[in-house]
């Protein structure tokens, strides 16, 4: 039993080590990852988007677009309950939802800044066929610059911060003026959004 | 005896009553303290800058960004503006992680270029400023905050959306005397530091987006401000440099084809 008793406690000492070392492991393990998915993300992984992004007058986040949504489907009930009746009726509505639609363009005129196009920008995306639309976007490559290359009066105070592919390592082709990025099955193009470059969804690249 | 004492007493009582009559009075007539006084001041100063025709400012703003975890994150950048009316505007902004921005109206095209991605957008220049500022912000979907401020019809604007202001105080708290003033459009929350004098200009804003998560403020200091600007025509002019990228604005994409179920697009590190 004593000839027992020291392989059992150094057993149970290098088991115990042994386990500590996958723990901390898998722990830094994870904590590369976060890191990972941190650095291919916008600052750092934080959303740069917000309704106070757009600086504007007028908010999207206030009770304004539920409004419109109410508004709405009340002229759809309503013109639905309306076509059962008679013509005249239906000619009532009609000009009824018309004023609805006058005032819904009133309401986005007066409001323009509210950050609708901002969202636009941010959840844009393309789908089969349009990749055309992309080409046809973007135009001949540019000039060589006749001014100073830099657009600046001063260089920037910190070294700007290289632009970042859609993933880790995307496959890039280039097909006339477009560049197409596939990260796993799905492709993405360049485009210019409200905070600078983002990569919009986009059909496969014509002949892939 | 008792007939001195009482008239004695009118006297007094009418002079209290003409001295507080006459404070008050004074007061009412201060400029800026009635909520009519402070909306007067607050369209003074947009007529100021809409009717200004050609002028420049520099804007330190911040915005607050509200975190999936409800934690508040702030993004500072600098912003120059440079406009001459009626159809040049030139805005260079550089944000708090270095990347830089240039959009150009030059009167005939907008051009937006990001100089760490070393790319450009480029898109027909619908009219004057203040056509191609609603086009830029609401159709392209860019950004440019404060936009409403630079219109010619600055004035008209802030009249048709602001539905209340009140005047705080007076105060030389940011280094030159100014107005308080709050107040509130349908949706937002806005504070607005006036320049007293002559040119009522604004040194501050802070606006507040009260139905939204989290309540997150925008908070611009204005500095720099020039209304007698002579920029160089050359200032409006955009010559894309060498191995730039021309891409198309991510509105104009979404535009071409609405993506049906949802969509999704990946922002570049900046």
């Amino acid at each position: 039993m004593t000839r027992l008793f020291w392989p059992i406690v150094c057993a149970t000492g290098l088991t115990v080590s042994l386990i500590g070392t996958i723990a901390n492991d898998g722990h830094a393990q994870r904590g590369a990852e976060r890191g990972r998915r941190a650095a291919g993300s916008a600052g750092g992984g934080f959303s740069r988007e917000g309704p106070a992004a757009s600086g504007g007058l007028s908010s999207r986040s206030s009770g304004a677009p539920a409004q419109q949504t109410r508004a709405r489907d009340t002229g759809e009930n309503q013109a639905a309950r309306q076509d059962s009746r008679a013509g005249a009726q239906a000619s009532r509505q009609q000009s009824r939802s018309s004023a609805q639609s006058n005032r819904q363009e009133m309401y986005e005129d007066e409001h323009w800044d509210e950050g609708k196009g901002l969202a636009v920008a941010a959840t844009g995306a393309l789908v089969a066929g349009t990749a055309a639309a992309a080409a046809s976007a973007v135009a001949a490559p540019p000039p060589a610059a006749a001014v100073p290359s830099s657009q600046f009066a001063t260089p920037a105070a910190t070294p700007p911060p290289p632009a970042a592919a859609p993933c880790a390592s995307p496959t890039s082709v280039p097909v006339g003026e477009v560049t197409y990025s596939k990260c796993g099955s799905t492709w993405y193009t360049q485009a210019y959004g409200a905070n600078g470059l983002v990569y919009v969804q986009s059909a496969p690249p014509p002949g892939s | 005896m008792r007939r001195q004492t009482s008239w004695k007493v009118w006297v007094a009582a009418f002079l209290c009553a003409a001295f507080v009559l006459t404070v008050g009075s004074s007061d009412a007539q201060t400029p800026g303290q009635s909520p009519s006084a402070a909306r007067a001041l607050l369209l003074r100063m947009a007529d100021l800058i809409g009717k200004t025709p050609r002028l420049s400012v520099t804007v330190h703003s911040a915005y607050d960004t509200v975190q999936a975890s409800g934690q508040k994150v702030e993004w500072n950048e600098i912003r120059t503006l440079t406009l001459s009316r009626p159809d040049r505007l030139r805005m260079e902004a550089e944000k708090s992680s270095g990347a830089r921005t240039l959009v150009v109206f030059d009167g005939k095209e907008i051009s937006a270029f990001d100089e760490s991605s070393r790319a450009y957008a480029r898109a027909a220049q619908p009219g004057g400023v203040d056509d191609t500022l609603v086009y830029f912000v609401r159709d392209l979907g860019m950004r440019l905050p404060l936009a409403a401020l630079f219109l010619s019809r600055a004035a008209i604007e802030l009249d048709g959306r602001v539905r209340s202001v009140e005047y705080v105080e007076k105060t030389g708290i940011l280094g030159s005397p100014a107005h308080h003033l709050i107040g509130r459009t349908d949706s937002v929350n806005f504070q607005v530091w006036i320049s007293d004098g002559e040119q009522p200009l604004p040194q501050r804003i802070v606006l507040t987006y009260p139905a939204a998560r989290g309540q997150p403020e925008f908070r611009a200091q204005f500095s720099a401000w020039n209304l007698t600007a002579r920029p160089a025509d050359s200032l409006f002019t955009f010559t894309p440099p060498a191995n730039t990228s021309k891409i198309p604005f991510a509105t104009a994409l979404a535009q071409a084809a609405p993506r049906p179920g949802g969509a999704s697009a990946k922002k570049g590190v900046k």
